[in-house]
């Protein structure tokens, strides 16, 4: 399933193995995601799934779900 | 303008009543047009004609196709920039190389009141105007002018989203007695925190300051000088923002908030997401993101450097922001080290054990008031001599602390933290509004008008009648 990849790259860049992420999932609820680790965050899924971000695109992800719409969009395969 | 100022306060109750009678869009717009153009030109109309070329540019941007727009989005903003560069920075850029410009003939170009806050607000709304454009809400241009030059947030932001705010003035306003209480809540609230706790420290310690600059500053005055203006900036600047959001809230506007308890952040990271957000929204989308994505591409092996960079970069940059002079660049350079230094250590935004909370909060504010030493002192031998005062080290053992100032700073510490602590939590409803449960309205209104009538009255008392120099708020001279 492909969230899996999705999520693998959330635990890796967060150091949290533990991690589950939801189409709700925020910033606010993974402590070390801020706009710092945000980069690293964007970097990661670039470089996992080949695709890349606008700035735009970059600034304006609210929440999980409307990062795997804009995945969707991009021609992956990432699916809940 | 200042909002804090008789004038306003005898004229805004005016704009209320108009604003509601208005009864439609078009003449509330209208008159909400007319009263932001007066409020910006009220000491300069110098200031609404600097405002006015910007928009019109900005206006011709929107005219054109998408295609288009991408093309000219780096040109507009070069524009935008090159004039607040033009009108803030001339003599700080000359200067650098050695240069004195001198005065236009004929002119007495003043930076223009607002031009900090407004040229970032029109980059902004200009990046994300297509959001709204895909919501199917068209933009119009003079709505788009008023959404810009919107009094509450004009002079001195708070910078906000145009998806947030510019579909508000779409509908007409209907009275509501909630927004008008709520709204004069937050309002008073605001202009307690700029007339009973700002004011007065700026009168008690700017001859303090003014000593500090001529190098003679004993160690206790220091202490008093650098405490007073950590409270006063945070009074000063969030009253301002309060009025602001009150006035807006009265006639059913919601503005962001730009402070959330920031003197108890525990990290850097945490107080840069407490202190003056719109600002640091504003900076990681348009500053801290470009510059980072673009380095971490390049650098894919060595990315932390490039982040870590061009995090201190984007502080530096916020930093000039404030004024063209270096301690403002210094005050930015420490900021962006301090949290480069965080980030460098730990992937944490704050310290969530209590003890560690507790010295995170002791630590990151005791190294903030250091910084404000820098961002308030005039010239690095004041700063230093400041410093070394504080530690003990004065070569002055004799400059008197106004009789009082003790107890006023203890008070407003106490009141200042005491705010904070209501604000802390992101989920935590404001006390305004707690208040308003509609059968409290009548009873939380007169509580309100009371403390105000207070406050109003002290003031007249307290300046007679001179309190001019001290309408003017801190952010007003950025």
């Amino acid at each position: 399933m492909s969230i899996d990849r999705l999520r693998a790259v959330f635990r890796e860049v967060f150091e949290d193995p533990q991690l589950e992420i939801s189409p709700s999932t925020t910033a606010l609820d993974v402590p070390a995601w801020d706009s710092f680790n945000h980069i690293n965050l964007v970097i990661a899924i670039e470089t996992e799934f080949n695709v890349r971000f606008k700035t735009k695109e970059i600034a304006d992800m609210a929440n999980v779900g409307d990062l795997v719409t804009l995945l969707r969009k991009k021609g992956t395969d990432v699916s809940w | 303008m200042a909002y804090s100022s008789d004038a306003f306060i005898f004229l805004i109750p005016v704009v209320l009543l108009a604003f509601y009678l208005a009864g439609s869009r078009t003449w509330q717009n209208a008159l909400l047009g007319i009263v932001s153009i007066g409020f910006l030109g009220w000491t300069g109309a110098s200031n609404v004609f600097v405002a006015v070329a910007m928009l019109g540019v900005a206006l011709a941007f929107l005219r054109l196709g998408s295609g288009a727009r991408e093309r000219a989005f780096p040109w507009v903003v070069a524009v935008l920039l090159l004039n607040l560069a033009f009108f803030k920075y001339r003599h700080f850029i000359a200067g650098t190389f050695g240069v004195t410009l001198p005065d236009l003939p004929g002119l007495v170009w003043a930076v223009p009141l607002g031009i900090s806050f407004y040229t970032f607000q029109i980059i902004a709304s200009l990046h994300d105007v297509s959001d709204v454009e895909s919501d199917d809400v068209p933009i119009r241009p003079g709505r788009f002018a008023l959404f810009v030059l919107f009094f509450p947030h004009l002079i001195a932001g708070p910078i906000c989203r145009i998806r947030q705010l510019y579909p508000q003035f779409n509908r007409a306003k209907r009275f509501s007695s909630a927004y008008l209480a709520s709204g004069a809540h937050l309002f008073v609230l605001g202009y307690c925190k700029k007339v009973l706790i700002a004011d007065p420290l700026a009168r008690a310690i700017d001859p303090l300051w003014t000593t500090a600059n001529a190098g003679h500053l004993s160690s206790p005055a220091a202490w008093a000088a650098v405490l007073g203006f950590y409270l006063q900036v945070y009074a000063d600047f969030s009253g301002y923002t309060d009025m602001g959001r009150g006035v807006a809230r009265a006639m059913g506007f919601r503005l962001p908030c730009n402070f959330r308890a920031p003197y108890l952040a525990a990290s850097p990271v945490d107080f840069w997401s407490r202190w003056h957000i719109t600002l640091s929204n504003f900076a990681k989308r348009f500053i801290y993101n470009p510059l980072a994505v673009a380095s971490a591409r390049r650098l894919r092996s060595t990315r932390m450097f490039g982040m870590l960079a061009s995090l201190v970069l984007t502080m530096v940059l916020l930093g000039l922001w404030h004024g063209a002079a270096w301690r403002f660049v210094l005050f930015g350079l420490i900021q962006g080290l301090l949290l480069a230094g965080w980030h460098a250590v730990t992937k944490s935004r704050t310290i969530t054990t209590t003890p560690g909370w507790l010295a995170g909060v002791f630590l990151t504010q005791g190294v903030l008031i250091l910084s404000f030493v820098v961002f308030r002192a005039e010239a690095s031998h004041a700063a230093l001599g400041v410093l070394e005062a504080l530690a003990g080290f004065s070569a002055s053992r004799g400059t008197a602390i106004p009789s009082g100032l003790g107890v006023r700073l203890a008070v407003s510490a106490a009141c200042v933290f005491a705010m904070q602590a209501l604000d802390y939590s992101v989920k935590r409803r404001p006390v305004a509004m707690i208040l308003l449960a509609p059968r409290r309205i009548p009873l939380a209104g007169l509580i309100s008008a009371l403390v105000f009538v207070l406050a109003f009255v002290f003031k007249q008392k307290v300046t007679g009648g001179s309190g001019a120099a001290f309408e003017r708020f801190i952010y007003f001279d950025f």
